[in-house]
C-alpha cells in the first residue's frame, strides 16, 4: 500500500512542474518575438505608430470570435486556428521620412533570426519596397513576415504558425473573412492596438 | 559462496604455515577460530547498497501538496501577468478586429508581392 500510494503523487507533481515550465517557456518565446518587433530608429521618426501584439489568450479569443463569423471559410478558419502569434507594426511619417538606413535593421534582424526572403520587390521609379520572408521548422513553413515601405509608411507584419498561402490569398482578395471586419487605415483601432504594448 | 572458498584456501595455507612454525600451544587453534569467524561474518558485514532514507508517508504527501500549490500559484500568476499585458484586448473585441486587419493586410501584401514577382503576363502553359 505504501509503495503503490507514494508513486502517483510524485508523477503528478512532475507533470504540474513540466506544465508550468512549458507555459513559462512559451510565454518567454512570445515575449522575445514581441521585443524583436521593436525598431528604434523608425519609432523615433514616426508620427504615428500602430502596434498589434496578439498571442496567448488574446489571440485565442480573437480566433474564437472571428471564427464565429458567418462568412469565414473552412480553409481560413483552419489557417487561423494554427496561428500562434500575430504582430503588426505600422509607422506613419509626416515631415521626417525614413531612409534606407532606418529600414535596413528590420531586414537585418529578420535575417539574423533565420527568416528566409521569399519575395523581394523594389520599385525603381518610386521609393517603395515589399519583402515577404518565411521561417521554417522541420521543413514546414512556421511563419511569415511582410515588410513594406513607402515614403509615408513602413509596415512590418509577422504571422507565426503554419501558413496556408492559399487561404492568405483568399483573405487578401476579400474572400474568406467577413466584409467590414477590418478597417484599412488601422489608426481608428489604435487604443486596442496599443493595449498590447 | 566465492568468499567461503577463498577463506578455506586461506585457512589451509595458514594451517600449513602454523605447522611449519613453532607456535605456542593453543595459538594456532585461536587463529583458526578467528579466521573462521571472520569468514562467517564477512558476508554479513558487507556494506548495504546506497539508498535514500525512506521518507514518511505524511512527509511525502505534505511535500506533494506544497509543490502542487506552488505550481498552481505559478500558473495563476502567469495568467495574471498575461492579462495585465493586454487587458483591453481581452476585455473587448479589439483583438478580433486586429487579427482580421493583420490577416487582410498580410493577404493583400502577399498578393501584391506575388503579382510583382510573377506578373500575369509571364504565366506560360508549361508551368
Amino acid at each position: 500500500m505504501t509503495k503503490a500510494a507514494s508513486h502517483p503523487l510524485p508523477v503528478a507533481m512532475l507533470a504540474m512542474i513540466l506544465l508550468a515550465g512549458s507555459q513559462q517557456a512559451a510565454t518567454a518565446q512570445e515575449a522575445d518575438q514581441e521585443s524583436a518587433m521593436h525598431f528604434a530608429s523608425l519609432e523615433e521618426k514616426a508620427d504615428e505608430v500602430v502596434r498589434v501584439n496578439l498571442w496567448g489568450r488574446s489571440l485565442e479569443q480573437a480566433k474564437k470570435l472571428l471564427g464565429l463569423r458567418k462568412n469565414v471559410t473552412a480553409s481560413v478558419r483552419s489557417f487561423m486556428n494554427g496561428l500562434t502569434a500575430v504582430y503588426r507594426r505600422t509607422y506613419r511619417f509626416g515631415k521626417e521620412r525614413p531612409d534606407q538606413a532606418d529600414i535596413e535593421p528590420v531586414h537585418r534582424h529578420l535575417a539574423e533570426d533565420g527568416w528566409v526572403p521569399l519575395i523581394e520587390t523594389e520599385d525603381r521609379q518610386k521609393p517603395e519596397s515589399l519583402s515577404v520572408y518565411s521561417i521554417y521548422e522541420n521543413e514546414e513553413v512556421a511563419g511569415m513576415t511582410v515588410v513594406s515601405s513607402d515614403p509615408g509608411e513602413v509596415t512590418v507584419l509577422k504571422i507565426m504558425g503554419p501558413v496556408d498561402f492559399d487561404a492568405l490569398s483568399a483573405i487578401g482578395s476579400g474572400l474568406g473573412l467577413p466584409a467590414g471586419s477590418a478597417g484599412t487605415t488601422g489608426l481608428e483601432q489604435t487604443p486596442a492596438a496599443f493595449a498590447g504594448e | 559462496m566465492r568468499h567461503r572458498r577463498d577463506t578455506s584456501q586461506a585457512e589451509a595455507r595458514l594451517r600449513r604455515a602454523l605447522v611449519r612454525e613453532a607456535v605456542p600451544d593453543g595459538f594456532s587453534a585461536r587463529v583458526m577460530a578467528a579466521v573462521r569467524s571472520e569468514g562467517r561474518l564477512a558476508p554479513a558485514a558487507k556494506k548495504p547498497r546506497w539508498s535514500l532514507p525512506r521518507p514518511s508517508q505524511r512527509l511525502v504527501w505534505a511535500m506533494g501538496g506544497c509543490t502542487c500549490a506552488l505550481a498552481l500559484f505559478f500558473v495563476a500568476s502567469e495568467r495574471a501577468v498575461q492579462d495585465s499585458l493586454d487587458p483591453a484586448q481581452v476585455a473587448t473585441h479589439g483583438s478580433e478586429r486586429d487579427l482580421a486587419e493583420v490577416l487582410q493586410l498580410a493577404g493583400s501584401k502577399w498578393i501584391k508581392a506575388q503579382e510583382a514577382a510573377f506578373p500575369p503576363g509571364l504565366d506560360s502553359d508549361d508551368d
